[in-house]
């Protein structure tokens, strides 16, 4: 992630972090359903923020997902997903503990 | 320098305002294309920096009504994106960006772009004043053009504006010709009240003998 010096900065970085990847989550989930469109933008819009932040696995797995998208389908859309899923919770966790350290007086 | 950036994603956006203030940038933010392209509007950038896809309007977009748009002094393009092969640069190129940046971007490579920015801003500016020197020649008054060819002042005019050149004379000019005018006419009332006098006319000056 880019050197935040700005403590209350960094905080809201990481909060805007989980807010966005948790409503693409949802983008996704609903895109999976048939809308190769939509997951292919809304997977191009994730990768670009996790590799801002250096989420690296989640960015390769936002990669995939867009690839999937410009083919024009959503076949394999769940598996990937999942995989999406356990990476964000991963990282949510990480950021979690950061958010508290960076909020401890 | 002031800088418009353009992108949807909260947190990009962020990093990056973030990083330009950091570097001494003033930024204006705005999280779509739309939204910066009414600032723009509103007022002069001399840098822009826009993500690809965003909602309403689009980098390349956004890129083409900047272009389009008649400003004093140009305004450099920086297409910042997650997009990455050949041919989305060549169609930022085409669409009026100056430059391609791949996300996640690099602190320092994007301070040695903005550096570069800043040196085409300068050099620009330094072209249009120069261009408004316009070397004339003092005694025809004739103008030398980017060819290095003296074109009448005129002639230079009608070209640059497009407009047809209309003689008009100004005040100052018709009353000294209206002086000229008298002074010829009161010159010609001697000559011809010289000739009445004398019936051969007023004696012609000795040419000397063949």
């Amino acid at each position: 992630m880019a050197e935040a010096t700005d403590p209350t900065l960094l905080g809201q970085i990481v909060r805007s972090f989980l807010n966005d990847s948790r409503t693409g989550l949802v983008t996704l989930r609903q895109a999976a359903a048939g809308d190769a469109e939509c997951l292919r933008q809304t997977a191009h819009g994730l990768r670009g923020m996790c590799a801002s932040v250096g989420a690296e696995r989640m960015r390769v797995n936002c990669q995939e997902l867009e690839a999937l998208g410009t083919s024009g389908t959503v076949a394999g859309a769940w598996e990937l997903l999942d995989r999406l899923q356990n990476e964000f919770q991963r990282a949510e966790a990480e950021l979690d503990a950061v958010l508290h350290e960076d909020s401890a007086p | 320098m002031k800088i418009l950036v353009a992108e949807d994603m909260t947190t990009a956006r962020l990093i990056l305002d973030m990083t330009l203030k950091k570097l001494g940038h003033d930024v204006v933010a705005t999280s779509d294309g739309e939204e910066a392209w009414q600032a723009f509007r509103q007022s002069a950038f001399p840098l822009v920096i826009t993500d690809w896809q965003m909602p309403k309007v689009e980098g390349p977009e956004l890129c083409r009504r900047i272009r389009a748009q008649a400003t004093a002094k140009y305004t450099y393009i920086l297409m910042l994106t997650s997009l990455d092969s050949k041919p989305e640069y060549m169609a930022a190129i085409d669409a009026g960006a100056d430059d391609f940046l791949i996300k996640p971007f690099d602190e320092d490579i994007l301070a040695a772009r903005l550096r570069v920015a800043e040196r085409i801003g300068g050099l620009l500016s330094e072209m249009q004043q120069l261009q408004g020197l316009l070397p004339i020649c003092p005694t025809c008054k004739k103008i030398r053009d980017e060819q290095d060819q003296w074109t009448r002042l005129e002639d230079y005019v009608t070209t640059r504006l497009q407009a047809a050149v209309t003689p008009s004379r100004c005040p100052q000019c018709q009353a000294a010709r209206s002086e000229s005018d008298r002074t010829l006419r009161s010159k010609l009332e001697h000559v011809r009240r010289d000739f009445r006098k004398t019936p051969q006319g007023p004696s012609a000056p000795d040419r000397g003998s063949d």
